[in-house]
């Protein structure tokens, strides 16, 4: 079953890439330092959780970072000019909330839009960029926003939104890839009898490229390396190009990044435990932390185990707590089942 | 001469980028064994064949994998949507017959389908397919059907391609990219005689998406030198100036200077040219603005090595229909085999 409450907290917890320092990262550390045998982390702030076994030696990587918006400009009426960490899309702005970090503490501020009133139709029809996106803090001047602790530099994200839609499905920014780092630490926290040796990753600046895994990965030089990470799922306009649907069960992707062997081997897990499993073509290296592992020294066996979701990148990425559910079991008995094995393709 | 036996086997054995375990891996594994003391296969699928010595330790890489295509999506009347694996042009499925492979040793055919000109507006036979558009027909009514022939999503398909001869001294056939340059490489293996440098023969995967698997070998191989064979460009066809044809069949192998992942050592790039020159080895210039090579992931292993490319030159890359020059095949083995048997003497 799903703790929404500890969900809850994993997904609000305050981390844009390179800034995970402000909430994730100390909420992942009290999350597991009691349910593995060692904690550390590293220069760039990957949480690497220990749980020593013999054979063989697994990585499993979930990213804690999200997007989110750094200030690169205060003008002097004291609006903030923003510019993207990882692939937001400016579109889903207009009209929101955003949760301001500085270093007097945090606060809000809004991304507004041009009342409806004042614009031509054919403006209406233009989707915003980059260039008209400004943040309100409610400053009047340049002044009175460094007052309040904004600079060039500072981070801010999508402001929270957690929202139970009914008793499976809920939506929340940040479900990417929050919800597979609760789901990896509920497989930690619950697994028993291992025979392999375990890292648990909560990696960093996944979103600006995979960063945080390369590193981890050098250090761990694992046999298997296992991204948890979120997928699309069918939804209006998807042009009929999403195979995955919400609510049956977690996702494996098929294709060059995924070791058949490591997939063939879940698969017989899930059977085993009666767990619904669905398939993902991937015909490129997938945007997971999986593309970084294979390539990792000597090259590692990799997999993409995932939950989908809805609306991704946007302030309500929707889930189902099923596929949430169903998730942290599988990765528990991979885990728990996996043995010495022959992993050439 | 090439020997064309060997040949066929190599070109005609599938192996998508990933999926280099569907049958190519052996036929490489079986050409390699009589030349090298050692063969091993690595966790992302690579061939490594080394022939063992005490002079300096050498990595030449070819890639085994070649593009093509992954079920994506099974239309309910049996229809399979597909997206490409590595660089595929859309515009090479139609009318094309394809091999779709539901094991290994294991396919049933497939076409491209597309629309009738007749029922075409005039304006849409203009236009190029993109991969909203096309499809492979296997003959299943539906999505069942397909299923119970044993297609999945995920099914990895290659056009249904052979090896011909084609006029006098030249060669057509699915894949040459790169496995030409995999013969090549064996052929070297195989008329090597007098050498001490280490040498590690490999045959690369996934180049095609990304250099991964020169990446990874590279790594624990961690050689002093680095060589890639692939092939280039020849656009010596109608229609293109001589500046834009990179290289032209029949004028020897291509001494790669920089494509878009590497940039050759100038020094080993004129030390080549020397042993082309010192054994009447003919040879052209490889400059290509598009497209990389392993040399680019071997160029950058850890501290840096020093690396050099030839190139065979290919019309139509990226076909079902490529076509080299079995001369240019000659010259690129016996430049491999001269740089082999001088790797001792080079100083950088």
């Amino acid at each position: 079953m799903v703790d929404f409450e500890l969900l809850r907290k994993v997904v609000e917890a305050p981390g844009v890439s390179g800034y995970e320092f402000l909430g994730i990262r100390d909420v992942v550390i009290e999350a597991l330092k009691d349910h593995v045998d060692e904690i550390k982390i590293d220069k760039l702030g990957n949480v690497i959780a220990h749980k020593k076994g013999d054979k063989p030696r697994i990585m499993i990587a979930a990213h804690m970072d999200k997007i989110g918006l750094m200030v690169n400009h205060i003008d002097k009426n004291g609006y903030l000019h923003v510019v993207p960490i990882g692939g937001v899309d400016p579109r889903t702005l207009v009209a929101q909330r955003v949760r301001i970090f500085t270093e007097k503490g945090e606060l809000y501020g809004v991304v507004g839009h041009i009342p409806p009133h004042l614009t031509k139709p054919e403006e209406r029809k233009k989707a915003v960029d980059w260039d008209t996106i400004v943040v309100d803090v409610g400053a009047d001047s340049k002044e009175e926003a460094e007052k309040m602790g904004i600079k060039v530099g500072t981070v801010m994200e999508f402001a929270p939104a957690f929202t139970r839609l009914t008793e499976n499905r809920f939506a929340s920014p940040y479900l990417d890839d929050r919800i597979c780092l609760y789901a990896m630490i509920e497989a930690a926290r619950n697994l028993e009898n291992h025979e392999a040796d375990i890292y648990f990753v909560a990696s960093v600046q996944e979103e600006v490229g995979l960063r945080g895994a390369r590193v981890a990965s050098y250090a761990i030089d694992p046999e298997i390396g296992i991204a948890m990470d979120v997928t699309f799922a069918k939804q209006p306009g998807d042009k009929g190009k999403i195979v995955v649907e919400l609510g049956k069960g977690p996702v494996m992707d098929v294709g060059p990044n995924i070791n058949p062997k490591v997939r063939a081997f879940a698969e017989e897990v899930a059977k085993k435990y009666d767990i619904p499993l669905q398939v993902e073509p991937s015909p490129r290296p997938t945007g997971t932390d999986a593309n970084i592992m294979q390539i990792n020294r000597e090259g590692v066996a990799t997999a993409v185990l995932s939950i989908p979701i809805k609306y991704m990148h946007s302030q309500v990425e929707l889930a189902d707590a099923r596929d949430v559910d169903n998730t942290i079991k599988l990765a528990k008995y991979l885990l728990e089942e996996l043995k010495p094995m022959d992993l050439v393709p | 001469m090439v020997d064309y036996e060997l040949l066929k086997k190599i070109v005609e054995a599938p192996g998508v980028s990933g999926y280099e375990f569907l049958g190519v891996r052996d036929v490489v594994i079986e050409a390699f064994k009589p030349y090298v003391d050692e063969i091993r296969v690595d966790k992302l699928g690579n061939v490594i064949a080394h022939k063992k010595g005490d002079g300096p330790k050498v990595m030449l890489a070819a890639h085994m994998d070649q593009i093509g295509l992954m079920v994506t999506h099974i239309e309910k009347n049996g229809f399979l949507r597909v997206a490409p694996i590595g660089g595929v042009d859309p515009r090479t499925l139609i009318a094309q017959r394809f091999k779709v492979w539901i094991d290994k040793d294991k396919f049933i055919y497939g076409v491209g389908g597309s629309v009738p000109p007749h029922i075409q507006k005039p304006e849409d036979r203009k236009k190029a397919p993109d991969w909203d558009q096309v499809f492979i027909d296997i003959g299943a009514e539906s999505k069942e059907e397909a299923e119970e022939m044993g297609v999945r999503i995920g099914t990895i398909i290659t056009w249904d391609g052979r090896l011909e001869r084609l006029g006098k001294h030249r060669l057509v056939s699915i894949a040459f990219d790169d496995r030409i340059a995999v013969y090549t490489l064996v052929e070297t293996a195989r008329k090597l005689s007098e050498t001490n440098a280490d040498i590690y023969f490999v045959a690369t995967v996934q180049e095609e998406v990304g250099l991964r698997g020169a990446r990874t070998s590279a790594f624990g191989i961690d050689p002093d030198y680095g060589f890639a064979i692939d092939v280039t460009i020849a656009a010596d066809v109608p229609g293109t100036p001589e500046h834009k044809q990179v290289t032209q069949l029949g004028k020897g192998t291509a001494i790669k200077i920089m494509d878009r992942s590497v940039i050759c050592h100038p020094t080993i790039v004129r030390w080549m040219e020397e042993l082309a020159k010192k054994y009447e080895i003919p040879y052209q210039w490889d400059i290509l603005l598009g497209g990389g090579t392993d040399a680019g992931a071997i160029h950058l292993n850890k501290a840096g090595v020093l690396t050099g490319a030839i190139s065979v030159p290919s019309r139509y890359i990226h076909s079902n229909a490529e076509v080299v020059d079995e001369r240019d095949v000659d010259a690129s083995v016996e430049l491999m085999v001269k740089v082999l048997e001088h790797i001792h003497e080079l100083e950088i």
